[in-house]
């Protein structure tokens, strides 16, 4: 009886025992494992829909360097939000790398940055120098209905110069030859302050409106007529100003020719969102190429701060490759990109490919009397800003 | 040979006990793993401690999304969805787009706004940064959850009577009419009597303070740049003076209004200006079976859009890990499932994807998806504020009785004292006559009964001058509770009072809103049957009058209150001591 006690209580010890190792192995740290490597990446907000089905696949890819997973974390942004909070250091995660809309705003950090610490922040040579991923022009975009009578009415393709008569158009669309309840001609563009797409349009209007294409200065765009010249522009904007490219070009569609008869945004994303427009309103869009442009190549920026690794970056240059690789630039093609790898054509037989899917209203492969601009200094792009602000009530 | 035996037991137990043991640790792993796995399974992506404090985001929203809404919510939190292995809770209450304005200036602290339209944020910037001394705005970056365009809502047959659907309407139209004193005469019905407009007020409703910008606009004969110097020129105040006196009563949602259409019909209003998606509901049979259709006017000039904008407060009572559950429920929101429901509630979803032509959106329920084909220009906060202040200026004046029960049940509970600060903040409300430029500027006319047993004249009724309203503050405050309740004597004295011609007038809104706690107990004269007779005999004469009711307590007769306001075309409220304040305010929308 006593034995039988004995060998009951020993089991009991055991079992004992081995739940309580069992539980500590339960929480002892997996060490065979190394941790991952993790990386920030913020990007302008017309990348979102491409950048993040990449992102998801190279997560899923398992990409390693040095043994370690990479694993990378998307943030999308204002390019004029991204620059402040990277200028302030003010985030969560401080990113490992940025991708705004166009080198303007390459010029605007390293111009607000090298006063405080010395160095630039974005590399324009060597290993880490800023890489387009993949590029987009500017368009005017109008509904078709408008932009018949807009073109019976001027007989040239809308630009700087005639949509600014539009706009003044003393009974709106009834001068132009249009619908009297159309209302006034409405145009939209993104805030130049906030938004590349903004200041895009606003550095185009300038070049347009001295008619050139490099050497804009500072003392010229304290000229007057320029500054009245404008102001008639942006008094033909009711809806107020989206703080983004891909908001304007969703407003565009969500609220009709209500609020924007003409709007000016980049190519993919009016590429991408064309579909959507007969299903809303009846009618479709149409695409025009102003005489003036500028290529937003949104570069890949590796931030040399301190805040990251050196392994931090070199996963981000691994990011950036992999973005380059051929498949995920085809994959651009989808929302409206051109990819900036040139073994990648613009058109392929993917029926998908807007660029296969809507040449009749105006996407245009090869686009027609292009004409590139420099891109300004910092000041003149500072200036520009400022006068945008000034100009607000 | 024991000794022996006694070893090689030993030595037996040793060789069992090793394996023993390992197979001992492997149960004690699996079960570890299987608690960690039911812990898992049961709480996703939670730690047992993380679950007892969740996170909860408080969703303030104006009331017609609540349709959708709802369910929503309901959803989200039963998702499990979690961050940073903390549960997340949504607590979602409807409120009126003025009314949450007030009341986050007031110290109440949602974590996210939902108004019907982007043009109340800048109006709770400027007043929250006038308020605080804050630097930064409280509200940024609205996005829109679902949008709807604000339209003219009326009945076919007459919209038809107007021109409609091959005449473009308009703002000029409808005022124009609403203006014609020859009614629907002048479009060869005269058996529809006045071309009634209505529309909500704007202090409370996004439809109301839209439909005031609209007519600010059509005052100016512009269609942007409205600044607060148009409002100030005579001509404009006094169109929009015009208006708002042919304007049916005012009141605090579209919810109201939709309900007033769908039980009235024609009878009620000709024209009423709400969101489209409200046009839809009523047509879909949310509120009642209509007597016959009606069909929404984008106005030709322009409208505004509501755009249901969903902000994030910057306010420190918003932590980061809210700010993140907050970003979790928006996604929620606009995801395609989410937004496909939106289409079913009669808004335009934010996700153009989603397509609206061949979709319920159509004729069938009234509305156009095509249009609008213009906006008018959003106001700045300055120009909105100016427009407020001119409407406060020139809205149609109210010719009003407040009746007040001051029997002893009253003094229980601090009843009679939440009921004096009501009367006070109702007090606010009202307009005393002014001089402006040599000219008298006519106020609202009020007066004060107080009853238990008997009937008092605490202020006559009569128009308000200047420094009356300090008077009649000190004279509420010296009311005391004492006696039995004589409801229906009351209600009736009040009501021959009122449709007294002397005192009756029918420029203004005419009406009377009577507050008690229990059952009538001690009239003499007056029964509910002869009461009701009396309210139909001065509606017979002309001088109808409308009764707003509020059943305070659990003790009031909510059946006797709800057919006298019914009765009348007025409301009954049900009050408490600790919302009373509110609900006078709530019932000074109504004029």
């Amino acid at each position: 009886m006593r034995r039988r006690n004995l060998i009951l209580f020993i089991v009991f010890l055991l079992v004992a025992l081995g739940i309580a190792v069992g539980v500590l192995v339960g929480f002892l740290p997996k060490t065979s494992q190394l941790p991952d490597l993790e990386i920030w990446v913020v990007h302008a907000t017309e990348e979102t829909e491409w950048l993040s089905a990449a992102a998801q696949r190279f997560n899923q890819e398992g990409h390693r360097l040095g043994g370690q997973r990479i694993v990378v974390h998307l943030e999308a942004m204002d390019s004029g939000d991204a620059l402040i909070n990277i200028r302030d250091e003010k985030f969560v995660h401080p990113p490992t790398a940025w991708s705004p809309s166009s080198m303007l705003w390459v010029n605007l950090l390293n111009a607000e940055w090298y006063p405080r610490h010395g160095t630039d922040l974005i590399m324009r040579v060597g290993q880490y120098q800023a890489t387009p991923l993949v590029l987009t022009p500017m368009v005017w975009v109008m509904w078709q209905d408008r932009a018949e009578v807009f073109l019976r009415h001027f007989g040239e393709e809308p630009d700087w110069d005639t949509v600014q008569k539009a706009l003044a158009a003393p009974e709106g669309w009834k001068s132009l030859g249009g619908q009297a309840d159309w209302g006034y001609v409405k145009f939209g563009q993104t805030d130049p302050v906030l938004s590349n797409s903004g200041l895009v349009a606003i550095t185009l209007a300038a070049y347009d409106y001295f008619d050139r294409i490099r050497g804009l200065t500072v003392d010229e765009l304290m000229d007057n007529n320029f500054q009245a010249w404008m102001q008639s522009l942006w008094r033909g904007i009711v809806g107020g100003y989206d703080r983004a490219s891909a908001n304007l070009m969703r407003d565009m569609i969500l609220y009709g020719a209500s609020k924007y008869d003409i709007i000016m945004v980049y190519e993919n994303l009016v590429a991408s969102q064309m579909k959507n427009a007969p299903g809303r309103w009846g009618t479709s869009l149409r695409v025009f190429y102003p005489r003036l442009n500028l290529w937003n190549d949104h570069p890949f920026c590796v931030l040399m701060a301190d805040w990251s690794t050196a392994d931090q970056k070199d996963a981000a240059l691994e990011f950036q490759k992999f973005l380059l690789r051929e498949d995920i630039q085809r994959q651009a093609l989808h929302y409206g990109f051109r990819p900036a790898n040139v073994d990648v054509p613009v058109v392929n037989d993917d029926p998908e490919n807007p660029f296969n899917l809507y040449q009749d209203q105006g996407l245009q492969v090869q686009i027609p009397r292009i004409n590139l601009v420099e891109v300004p200094s910092a000041e003149v792009i500072s200036e520009l800003q400022r006068m945008f602000r000034r100009a607000q009530p | 040979m024991p000794r022996q035996k006694r070893k090689s037991s030993a030595l037996a137990w040793y060789i069992a006990g090793i394996p023993l043991l390992f197979v001992c640790c492997l149960i004690g792993w699996a079960v570890w793993l299987m608690a960690r796995s039911l812990v898992e399974t049961a709480f996703p992506g939670e730690t047992p401690q993380a679950q007892e404090e969740g996170i909860v985001v408080t969703l303030f929203y104006s009331p017609e999304k609540a349709a959708w809404l709802e369910p929503l919510v309901q959803e989200f939190n039963g998702s499990g969805v979690s961050i940073g292995g903390k549960p997340v809770q949504i607590q979602a209450r409807a409120i009126d787009s003025g009314e949450a304005l007030q009341a986050i200036l007031e110290g109440e602290r949602p974590t996210v706004w939902s108004p019907a339209s982007t043009l109340w944020v800048p109006l709770l910037n400027r007043r929250w940064q006038e308020q605080t001394g804050a630097t930064e705005p409280l509200a940024i970056y609205p996005e829109p959850l679902v949008v709807s365009p604000l339209v003219i809502a009326m009945w076919e047959e007459q919209a038809r009577a107007l021109g409609y659907p091959g005449r473009n309407l308009g703002w000029a139209e409808v005022i124009a009419a609403t203006l014609d004193e020859r009614g629907w005469g002048a479009y060869g019905h005269p058996e529809w009597g006045r071309f009634k407009l209505g529309h909500t007020n704007p202090y409370f409703s996004n439809s109301g303070l839209l439909s005031v910008a609209a007519e600010g606009y059509a005052a100016a004969g512009k269609v942007r740049d409205l600044l607060p110097e148009d409002l100030e020129r005579p001509e404009a105040r006094d169109f929009v003076q015009a208006v708002e006196s042919a304007i049916i009563h005012y009141g605090e949602s579209t919810e109201y209004f939709a309900r007033q259409m769908a039980q009235r019909g024609p009878a009620y209003a000709s024209a009423v200006v709400l969101e489209e998606q409200t046009v839809v509901r009523l047509n879909q049979g949310a509120y009642g079976k209509l007597p016959q259709r009606l069909v929404a006017i984008y106005p030709r000039e322009g409208t505004f859009w509501s755009d249901h904008p969903y902000v994030i407060l910057r306010g420190e009572w918003v932590d980061t890990e809210q700010q993140a559950a907050a970003l979790a429920f928006r996604e929620f929101l606009l995801s395609r499932p989410a937004q496909e429901k939106a289409l079913q509630a009669g808004f335009r979803p934010s996700d153009t994807s989603i397509p609206l032509q061949n979709s319920l959106l159509g004729p069938d329920l009234g509305v156009d998806p095509f249009q609008p084909q213009t906006v008018l220009e959003v106001p700045s906060a300055e120009t909105l504020e100016a427009l407020l202040e001119a409407w406060q200026g020139v809205r149609k004046r109210v010719n009003l009785l407040l009746v007040v029960d001051i029997s002893g049940s009253m003094a229980d509970e601090g009843k009679l004292l939440a009921v004096q600060d009501g009367l006070k903040l109702f007090l606010d409300q009202l307009v005393e006559e002014q001089v402006r430029d040599g000219q008298v500027i006519e106020g609202d006319r009020l007066g004060i009964l107080v009853f238990n047993d008997r009937i008092s004249t605490l202020v006559p009724l009569s128009p308000l001058k200047p420094g009356d309203k300090e008077r009649i503050r000190a004279a509420v405050d010296t009311l005391e509770a004492d006696y039995t309740t004589v409801l229906y004597d009351v209600s009736a004295y009040a009501l021959h009072q009122m449709a007294d011609p002397e005192n009756y007038d029918d420029r203004r809104i005419n009406a009377i809103v009577l507050m008690t706690d229990g059952l009538d107990t001690a009239s003499t004269r007056y029964s509910e049957h002869s009461l009701l007779r009396e309210i139909e005999k001065a509606s017979a004469a002309g001088r109808p009058v409308r009764i707003f009711t509020i059943a305070y307590g659990s003790d009031a007769d909510r059946d006797l209150l709800r057919r006298l306001a019914e009765a009348t075309e007025g409301r009954m409220v049900e009050g408490t001591p600790e919302n009373i304040r509110r609900l006078y305010i709530l019932l000074s929308s109504y004029f």
